[in-house]
């Protein structure tokens, strides 16, 4: 590829400024400020496009805004590596999108379609880190160990700016957020953990799901217990109205038979009534107490009799004693005056005969008196005798006995009376009971052979509290289920939280194995370069470090300690050379990796490279970009400095 | 003219992925009332038949409240025949309420193996299968009585879908039923003739995911010997759309934002970023995302856009990438390995 002309219709400082290149070398001459870099800049803008990016320097649209316009706008011209020419036309719009290019073939006006990569072989970065080469003290203004990283760098990875040990710090510290070298660290470990811990909540949240399936299953037992037990409530329920029912029939029985045994006593009392009252009408005689008299009792008169008797008898005895007695008082007498010894038996015979009088005479009363007892003795008995046979008894126990009779009738009937008149009393009230009893019992069928009633009323409060504990595990179950679980533990919501994390996982995973794949790639590429692509670029640039120093340093070798082998001096290290050596041996570098790339078919770019060279290098140095153009590469050669005439040059003053 | 009305693919308490919790708590609520509708239309249509072709529910995630829900649903319509072909998101095996619970004496819950339920006095048999859990092959060739309608419900993979439970277009000309009810694909896609059976998916009632965009709803079916006629009532309580959108001339989120044009406030968007944007564009999907989430009731942005091609920069790199090609990774880790590769040899840290 050659660049025939560049056309800066309006470009930073430029307006319709044509530029035209031979195929070999060119040098673009101008002072600080002439252009030169807009020129470059131009060339690649006219290759990449207008960048909008970063700093004002490399910025475009700021950069190179024309002063008297908005709009940057181009063309170049540009003979392909097949040998067509086209122009190349760019102009800015209001952003990078609305950018406008068109590329046409010169032969033929046909549209040419075109690619930076295609024409150059190159991208943008690319273009600037070989094609370009600047002077290496402007290209890195550090010190010389960082010079020597880059030219280290520069041989390895044939740019300047690739540093293999930082690119693969890099790339495995990268790996290191995936999965630590040592233990279970890094992204992907954590989030499997992440997972782990997430499976088991899910696994819990839906075990919670099936139970609640498992308790509606549970209630659904429950809630047929309660029915049966409902039923069996029911059923004693009507048992306690049959066994209350009962109770009436039994009450009314009994009534019936409390009236029953009512109206035999009451027969029975009227009956014993009747008795009596006959008793008492055939009685009605002793009705009243007995006369006094007839409980004096029948006076003894037989021994009344006796004693009359024998006082009659006593009596006789006596009268005779005193007659005798006299007899012999009187004999006495008469003889005691004859012997008057004799008035003593007198005197007792008087005496005796005294007393047998005195004796006979109270005997003689106590005859009469015995008499009138016997006389009244016999009236009293007469007496009695007389009323005992008016009350036609025959005697005063009969009549004892049957004014006790009647007396007992009349007492009995009293009682008898007044008895049945509370037994009617009873009567009365039993037959009201009965009246409603029977009422009660109307419409009732009464049931034999049930529980007791208090059994019943027990069976009936232990089935209702059965059935309330039924309720209120029912009611808890009903809360378990409606209970709002924690949404956010919910499964669905965990799966979707687990299906991120997996996602995550999963980039993660990959990711690490995208980095994984970088490393061992990156690691495998720099192998091969410092096998392959090294060697090759220590050769080609040995050969033109030998001709720009004049065979001073023939041989160059870049290792990681930058040790370079001078023909005479042995090996040297970089630190040894001068400022002007080291731009020399970067220059050889670079056009090294240029050949190595792209061969001699693409332009090479230079900016300044020579000014620390001395007279002689300087002269050497353009020898070898003619030769160079000579062997057909286009070299473009930007330069502040005014060379003496180089042969073959095309010359262009900005 | 007997009326059915036939749906299916509810997927009642289905976990809302890509959703934040808040969202999906509401779109599971969603799900319910979209349900009512449906029990709501057979009133309203005094539908006799109710087809479920399976997916009423995920078993993974179905909770009792949700059983009592259908069933306080079913009970609504206690005079309609209703029919159910458990799916694979609710087989059998898989769940307590068509093990346990009692859904109503007016449903039906077909078993693992071809039977069907005779509706004597609409002079309808419904035929159904219900998905066992494992790996089903069905055979749905039974020896019919033309004398009936003969209705065949069935959660399967038609033609072309092949993924569960397969039945070949073979199968369905032999079959011979007058209407095949289906459930398993999400959408509705028209009423197709094998033989002389109606084929119908009836889509799910409500989309839920990114990849169930548009109007969805059931069917409605006015059925005889002689003459289907069906038709498509949409049912969506919200629309998922999905917007693909070339961001390539974009740059901030606002760009973005204004080439998208006003969203429908209830609708679920998801948007695919694709296209090539500047290097210079920056907007990421959680900005963009943000900036619409008022502007709608779910925003997904998904970021589709190409990056610039990795421009060859230098030997390196072409070499690290011609390694990588050959390396028999996947594409996209390839492509990843790339980009990471790239950024740690130009120092940069790895985004």
């Amino acid at each position: 590829m050659k660049i025939k002309k560049l056309n800066l219709i309006s470009y930073g400082k430029f307006n319709n400024k044509e530029i035209n290149f031979s195929d070999g070398l060119n040098i673009v001459y101008g002072k600080n400020g002439s252009g030169k870099s807009t020129v470059m800049a131009f060339i690649r803008a006219m290759l990449y496009g207008f960048s909008g990016r970063g700093a004002v320097s490399i910025n475009d649209r700021k950069h190179y805004l024309p002063w008297g316009g908005q709009t940057l706008s181009g063309s170049m011209d540009i003979k392909t590596d097949e040998g067509k020419e086209i122009k190349l036309s760019r102009t800015s719009g209001k952003s990078q999108g609305f950018d406008k290019m068109s590329c046409f073939d010169i032969s033929n006006s046909e549209e040419y379609d075109f690619s930076a990569e295609n024409v150059i072989s190159c991208g943008e970065d690319a273009f600037l880190k070989t094609l370009c080469i600047k002077q290496l003290q402007t290209a890195f203004s550090g010190e010389d160990s960082e010079i020597s990283k880059k030219l280290i760098n520069l041989t390895q990875s044939a740019c300047e700016d690739i540093d293999t040990e930082k690119t693969i710090e890099i790339i495995t510290n990268y790996t290191k957020l995936f999965k630590a070298l040592r233990g279970d660290k890094g992204i992907i470990s954590d989030t499997e953990k992440e997972i782990a811990a997430l499976n088991e909540r899910i696994y819990a949240a839906k075990e919670k799901r099936l139970s609640a399936f498992t308790i509606a299953n549970k209630r659904k037992e429950i809630l047929s217990k309660k029915e049966d037990l409902e039923k069996k409530l029911a059923k004693t329920e009507s048992e306690i109205e049959n066994a209350k029912n009962a109770e009436l029939f039994i009450a009314l029985n009994s009534l019936l038979k409390e009236a029953s045994e009512n109206e035999n006593k009451i027969k029975e009392l009227y009956e014993k009534l009747q008795k009596n009252e006959k008793i008492l009408q055939s009685l009605s005689a002793y009705s009243e107490d007995a006369p006094q008299e007839m409980f004096t009792p029948h006076l003894e008169t037989a021994s009344i009799k006796k004693e009359k008797n024998e006082l009659i008898s006593k009596i006789k005895i006596a009268t005779l004693a005193a007659v005798t007695l006299a007899i012999l008082t009187a004999l006495f007498l008469i003889s005691g005056f004859f012997v008057p010894p004799l008035f003593a038996p007198c005197l007792v015979a008087a005496v005796g005969t005294f007393i047998s009088a005195a004796n006979r005479t109270n005997l003689k009363d106590k005859l009469h008196k015995s008499e009138a007892d016997l006389a009244r003795a016999e009236e009293h008995n007469s007496n009695i005798s007389a009323l005992l046979s008016k009350y036609g008894v025959s005697d005063i126990r009969e009549y004892a006995e049957k004014s006790a009779e009647f007396t007992r009738a009349k007492t009995e009937n009293e009682n008898i009376s007044s008895t049945l008149s509370s037994l009617s009393l009873k009567k009365e009230e039993l037959a009201a009971k009965i009246e409603e009893y029977k009422k009660k019992t109307e419409n009732l069928t009464y049931v034999e052979g049930l529980s007791d009633i208090d059994t019943l009323y027990n069976k009936r409060a232990t089935l209702g509290n059965e059935i309330s504990t039924l309720l209120a595990e029912s009611a808890h179950i009903e809360g378990v289920l409606s209970a709002d679980s924690d949404p956010d533990e919910a499964p669905e919501i965990l799966q979707a939280k687990l299906s991120e994390l997996i996602i995550k996982r999963d980039e993660a995973l990959e990711e690490y194995e995208a980095a994984t794949l970088a490393l061992d790639t990156i690691n495998a590429v720099f192998s091969e370069m410092r096998s392959d692509f090294t060697p090759l670029v220590n050769e080609k640039a040995s050969s033109y470090l030998k001709e720009l120093t004049g065979g001073d340093i023939d041989k160059i070798y870049i290792d990681k300690k930058f040790s370079v082998t001078a023909e005479k001096e042995g090996v040297k290290e970089l630190s040894y050379f001068s400022l002007g050596t080291a731009d020399q041996t970067y220059f050889a570098i670079r056009k090294a990796i240029c050949d190595l790339l792209f061969g001699k078919d693409k332009p090479l770019f230079i900016d300044d490279a020579f000014l620390q060279y001395d007279v002689e290098r300087e002269q050497k140095a353009f020898d070898l970009l003619k030769k160079f153009a000579d062997e057909g590469q286009q070299i473009i050669f930007f330069t502040c400095k005014e060379y003496p005439e180089i042969e073959g040059a095309n010359i262009i003053n900005l | 003219m007997v009326k059915i009305v036939h749906s299916g693919d509810i997927h009642l308490d289905c976990a809302y992925i890509g959703f934040p919790t808040d969202k999906a708590k509401i779109r599971a609520e969603e799900q319910l009332l979209s349900f009512q509708r449906i029990i709501s239309k057979v009133q309203e249509e005094k539908a006799d038949i109710l087809l479920l072709s399976g997916d009423l529910f995920e078993n993974d995630f179905v909770t009792y409240k949700t059983a009592a829900f259908l069933k306080r649903e079913f009970e609504k319509i206690s005079d309609v025949h209703i029919f159910i072909s458990p799916g694979n998101h609710d087989c059998i095996s898989g769940n307590e309420i068509y093990k346990n619970f009692d859904l109503g004496e007016n449903v039906t819950v077909f078993s693992p193996k071809l039977s069907y339920e005779e509706i004597a006095k609409l002079n309808v048999r419904v035929y159904g299968y219900g998905f066992s859990g494992k790996d089903d092959s069905i055979d749905i060739s039974a020896e019919l009585d033309d004398k009936y309608i003969n209705i065949l419900l069935i959660h399967a993979s038609l033609p072309p879908y092949s993924d569960t439970n397969p039945i070949s277009r073979d199968a369905l000309i032999k079959s011979g039923y007058d209407y095949i009810a289906a459930g398993h694909i999400h959408a509705h896609e028209g009423f197709i003739k094998y033989g002389s059976s109606t084929v119908a998916y009836c889509g799910t009632p409500e989309g839920r995911y990114f990849d169930e965009c548009g109007e969805k709803g059931f069917i409605v079916l006015d059925i005889s010997k002689d003459e289907i006629k069906g038709q498509f009532i949409k049912n969506s309580y919200r629309i998922t759309d999905k917007i693909e959108i070339d961001v390539s001339d974009c740059f901030v989120t606002g760009d973005i934002i204004e080439k998208l044009g006003t969203l429908n406030k209830n609708n679920v968007y998801e948007i695919v970023l694709c296209g090539t944007p500047s290097e210079n564009a920056f907007f990421e999907s959680a900005t963009i995302e943000n900036a619409l989430k008022d502007k709608a009731f779910f925003v997904k942005v998904k970021d589709k856009t190409e990056k610039r091609k990795a421009e060859f920069s230098g030997i390196t790199q072409q070499k690290f990438i011609d390694a990588l090609n050959k390396s028999g990774a996947s594409e996209k880790i390839i492509k990843r390995a790339a980009e990471i590769g790239i950024l740690a040899l130009s120092g940069e840290e790895i985004k």
